[in-house]
């Protein structure tokens, strides 16, 4: 009689099965890493269109790992295909009931890689965490923030939690920036030089699908002029917002266009508007118009 | 009418004529403004003076070649022409804050004025303006300039050199003694050339289409470039194949370069003052401009900035892949 797939899997199991098993693990580990990289050195000289070469980072990943595992319980441990689905089938529940955060990473892992919420390249916010997405692992996504850290997010956060991204695949971004004004100020002037000041921008991406929009907005103590358009690689948000701000703002102040007055709301020396407090965490591209 | 001999040799019947009929509809009474758009060099004034040739009537015909700050002098001086043309209207604006706004009372004048507007634009400056400006609702006919093909090209070149005092001369052969030269020193280089002198047998028609075709691939059909790629290869009234090339260009740029170098394309021409506006003296103007003449990128001019014609498409290439030109 057959031995059952179980106690084939552990009459199998000797020092040099685990031994060949691990090495296997890490010639797998090894190839996931230098394909990931050749991947992302493709992408980044493909200047504006790395993300669709950078989004087959996780399908390969995922491939190389698939066939190593398939490798160690066929190959090395010599398991039939029926013994083998045994074996998957009890260790999966293994890991399921003892270790199930690691497994929803995993599983989350497959659901970002099929589903594609996001990509290598994009911008999201996960976990109240913005920023670029630089890998996304089989277990974790790893996030540039714009002040430089490197978060690295269990991919079961993708099942559990909101997850926005910029850009959705796009090497454009849309950024909204927001000026505040003192409600006595040219509000049509300052309108006009909002647009130019984007229009003109050098990181301004301007078509017919991607326009640009100049939005204004009253409040009780100030008025916000808002922009929105789109930055031309999302690499570039913040440069982008930098130069329009500068620029408008210079010519605002030439204008006679002037900040809202803090003292109204007792508010001198505190940072103004009171809302805007978010700074680069906060999710830019949403809001009303 | 009158006809313009030159305009035949370069085909471009299909422009003028498109252009002929916005004439002719304006004189039965429907305006329809025209823009004609195309690559810096690429003949958009040739074909303006080329239908004014042929139009019986007169055309007040204006050419900016500097940055303008008003407009209400040129429809004055049109005085009673009804038809204005203004070539390189790229001149019109600045891409910084409040430097739209001669172009704005432009076409504020274009929209209520009774005269026909027959105007010029460089493709970036025009695909900008389009997405900013909606200009094209001001000019209902819009005339693309065409890519050249090998005989119009000839035609021009031949226009300023005489082809009958050119000698065409296949070196290709001789750049491969060249090579072997370098490697074992069997023969000099040229020794090997063949060496055809134009008009004397039908061996040369050959070479000089080749040539020609050659020269129209290179330059994308652009009669600027074209005659800068044959300027580069004429030595002494020869005409050599293994010097009609266009060389290679680093066009990796930051985005200030970049930015700098689109707005050069844009205008056709710049000063360094308009270009210190542009960026409000945020650049380092000085160091940017260095790093694109060294790069054989751009050109100075009589104080004025150009793109290097041989240098034109390595820098359209580059700019539309980095998305500062569209």
């Amino acid at each position: 009689m057959q031995a059952s797939g179980l106690e084939k899997f552990v009459s199998d199991v000797t020092i040099y099965n685990i031994i060949n098993a691990l090495v296997i693990l890490g010639i797998a580990y090894v190839a996931a890493r230098v394909v990931s990289f050749l991947i992302d050195w493709t992408g980044e000289r493909m200047g504006l269109k790395r993300i669709p070469v950078k989004m087959i980072t996780p399908f390969v990943r995922i491939a190389i790992y698939a066939v190593a595992i398939y490798y160690i319980l066929i190959s090395t441990l010599s398991l039939t295909p029926t013994q083998f689905v045994a074996v998957a089938g009890l260790i999966g529940a293994g890991i399921g009931f003892g270790l199930q955060d690691v497994f929803a990473s995993y599983v989350g892992g497959l659901i970002i890689a099929f589903e594609r919420p996001y990509s290598v390249g994009d911008n999201i916010t996960l976990k109240n965490r913005y920023g670029e997405v630089k890998e996304i692992g089989i277990r974790a996504t790893k996030i540039l923030t714009p002040a430089g850290n490197t978060v690295t997010a269990p991919n079961s956060a993708v099942i559990r939690d909101l997850v926005s991204s910029s850009n959705a695949g796009d090497i454009e971004m849309l950024v909204v920036i927001d000026l505040f004004i003192d409600p006595s100020s040219d509000f049509d002037r300052a309108m006009k030089i909002l647009k130019e000041a984007v229009i003109t921008s050098k990181y301004v991406y301007v078509t017919q699908d991607r326009p640009v929009f100049v939005y204004l907005n009253d409040f009780p103590f100030y008025r916000r002029v808002r922009a929105k358009a789109y930055v031309y690689d999302l690499r570039h948000e913040f440069d982008f917002r930098s130069d329009v701000t500068v620029r408008a703002w210079r010519h605002y102040l030439e204008s006679g266009i002037n900040p809202p007055r803090a003292d109204i709301l007792n508010m001198t020396g505190n940072p103004w508007p009171p809302d805007a407090a978010g700074g680069e965490g906060e999710d830019t591209t949403g809001g009303e118009g | 009418m009158t006809e313009a001999p030159r305009d035949r040799m370069v085909n471009l019947d299909a422009e003028i004529s498109e252009i002929q009929q916005a004439l002719a509809g304006f004189d039965a009474g429907a305006r329809r403004n025209v823009a004609v758009v195309g690559y810096p060099l690429s003949g958009k004034s040739t074909l303006i003076e080329a239908v004014i040739a042929r139009y019986g009537k007169q055309i007040r015909k204006v050419s900016l070649t500097s940055i303008r700050d008003d407009v209400e002098d040129i429809t004055a001086a049109a005085g009673g022409d009804r038809i204005i043309a203004i070539d390189d209207c790229q001149y019109l604006f600045t891409r910084r804050i409040g430097g739209f706004g001669t172009l704005e009372r432009f076409l504020d004048i274009v929209a209520t004025s009774d005269h026909l507007f027959l105007t010029t634009w460089n493709t970036f400056a025009w695909n900008y303006l389009k997405q900013v400006f909606d200009l094209q609702d001001y000019f209902p006919v819009r005339v693309a300039m065409p890519e050249m093909g090998p005989e119009s090209i000839a035609a021009i070149i031949g226009a300023r050199y005489d082809p009958g005092n050119t000698r065409y001369v296949d070196d290709a052969d001789s750049n491969g003694q060249l090579w072997k030269l370098k490697q074992g020193r069997f023969r000099l280089r040229g020794i090997a050339a063949a060496v055809v002198d134009s008009g004397r047998d039908r061996d040369d028609s050959g070479l000089q289409s080749a040539i020609f075709e050659k020269i129209a691939k290179l330059s994308n059909g652009n009669p600027g470039v074209a005659m800068a790629i044959w300027q580069r290869a004429y030595i002494d009234g020869e005409i050599r194949t293994g010097l009609i090339e266009v060389p290679d260009f680093e066009t990796d740029m930051s985005p200030d370069q970049a930015f700098v170098l689109s707005n050069i394309l844009m205008m056709k021409s710049a000063t360094r003052e308009d270009l210190q506006k542009i960026t409000v003296g945020h650049l380092k103007m000085d160091r940017i401009l260095f790093t694109l003449i060294d790069r054989g990128l751009i050109i100075k001019d009589s104080g004025r900035f150009v793109v290097e014609p041989l240098a034109l498409y390595a820098i359209i290439h580059s700019l539309k892949k980095s998305r500062q030109v569209w």
